[in-house]
């Protein structure tokens, strides 16, 4: 039984495999697509993730307005739409993260003096952190964005640190340097 | 009658495929690969002769041709490792180091299986398991380089996708149908024959359509060039997973 149970896995894993790589895959990340990873964490910087917004989106004392209105049901449906925002947040720090690890990857696999073990342990870090985010959320799913009273604080910090996390990870692409990519491609255009 | 269709079958699509290697020039892209059609193509040729002429030779020849199939079987993986991975230093150097510790753990467990469990060795019977475990060491390898080539997104073109994709499906349904059949007994015996004999007719029809030109594998449009080296590379990131890590550890403990 151990040894069908062992083979079919074997054979199911290669065959859904195989299928995903028959799937049409997103462009592969070459300098255009860096430069968009660029713009849109400028965008998340700038609109939604500042830490000062991120602690207003938890401010307790939103919370203790809506309660001071007397209304149970306003205040289920606020801390409702207060969750979603957050787990939304908690979504958006996983993509920055996974951004960041296709980054790496792409970067990476160039290197001749690449280390496997190196490779083996940032692969782990990564799975660890991707596996933090979704403890985050079901945190948050089931005791809500107040049930910790420091949660704002810390919450804006992680936002901030993802952001910076993704900012030095993309910082090659600067003005200057896109200039002096722009000057190596214009000599090398001449020979 | 089926069998013989798909024989046939068979014989006409390897020699299509040979074909249109030869048209397209593809044998020097992809020798290991057209090494193993060839000698599908001579295997059922000559196999299928010696059926029509004499019929008792058949039955005693018919296993050991395969061995030689199984052994060159390894070539389309070999072919794939070559190619997947050959603009890629970085992404290569891991995949080849998974890969020796995968080859020397399924070495090590084949041979002591042989020491501990020893069989009484007649051709059909070491065929089936020699099959079988090959096919297993050659699903494993296939997958690492398929997780590898995901994880560091290596493009792949048209020739190598049909080439990964018959072989591949044709290895994960094989196998699969060997594990049942081990299970199930011999009422399973027809079931595997038809899935193994159609699997390998689908890999023959995917390579005679993926391989019908060539489709260089696509590169990286722009090399990226990052300034350092890959250790300031690996620190960088293991700096910026850290302190993200932390700062999440703060959160799930309020």
């Amino acid at each position: 039984m151990i040894q069908l149970i062992l083979f079919l896995f074997i054979g199911v894993a290669l065959l859904l495999s195989v299928g995903v790589l028959m799937r049409p895959r997103r462009a592969e990340g070459g300098s255009t697509a860096l430069v968009q990873a660029r713009q849109a964490l400028s965008t998340l910087q700038s609109g939604l993730l500042p830490a000062d917004m991120v602690a207003r989106v938890f401010d307790r004392r939103d919370l203790e307005y809506v309660e001071s209105q007397g209304s149970p049901e306003l205040r289920k449906l606020f801390l409702d739409e207060r969750t979603r925002v957050a787990l939304l947040w908690v979504s958006r720090v996983r993509e920055q993260l996974l951004s960041l690890r296709e980054f790496h990857a792409g970067s990476a696999r160039f290197y001749a003096q690449l280390n496997p073990l190196t490779e083996l342990s940032l692969l782990f870090d990564f799975s660890r952190l991707l596996l933090a985010c979704r403890i985050l959320q079901v945190f948050v799913y089931l005791r809500g964005p107040y049930a910790a009273p420091r949660i704002a604080g810390a919450t804006a910090a992680v936002a901030a640190k993802v952001c910076n996390v993704s900012q030095e990870s993309l910082a090659f692409l600067t003005p200057a340097y896109a200039a002096a990519g722009a000057n190596r491609a214009a000599r090398t255009a001449r020979f | 009658m089926l069998s013989l269709l798909i024989w046939w079958g068979g014989i006409a699509l390897e020699a299509a495929i040979l074909f249109r290697g030869l048209a397209a020039r593809l044998f020097p892209r992809y020798p290991s690969f057209y090494v193993y059609v060839v000698s599908l193509f001579l295997t059922d040729g000559l196999l299928y002769l010696l059926y029509l002429l004499r019929p008792s030779a058949y039955f005693t020849w018919m296993w050991y041709p395969g061995f030689v199939v199984l052994f060159l079987g390894c070539g389309i993986v070999v072919e794939t490792f070559r190619h997947v991975f050959s603009r890629y230093a970085g992404a290569e150097k891991v995949a080849r180091a998974a890969s020796f510790l995968i080859l020397g753990v399924a070495i090590s467990f084949a041979a002591l299986y042989r020491v501990f469990v020893p069989n009484e060795a007649t051709a059909r019977f070491l065929y089936v398991r020699l099959q079988r475990d090959f096919l297993t060491v050659q699903a494993i390898l296939l997958l690492v380089i398929l997780q590898i080539a995901s994880y560091y997104r290596v493009p792949l073109g048209r020739n190598m996708k049909a080439l990964i994709f018959g072989y591949g499906q044709c290895v994960a349904l094989t196998l699969s149908a060997h594990a049942l059949r081990a299970y199930v007994g011999t009422r399973f015996e027809n079931a595997w024959s038809v899935t193994e004999q159609f699997s390998y007719l689908a890999a023959l029809v995917i390579w005679l359509i993926g391989l019908w030109s060539y489709w260089p594998d696509s590169g990286p449009r722009e090399t990226i060039a990052p300034d350092g080296d890959y250790a300031t590379l690996a620190s960088r990131t293991k700096d910026m997973v850290s302190a993200a890590s932390t700062q999440l550890v703060k959160v799930e403990r309020l």
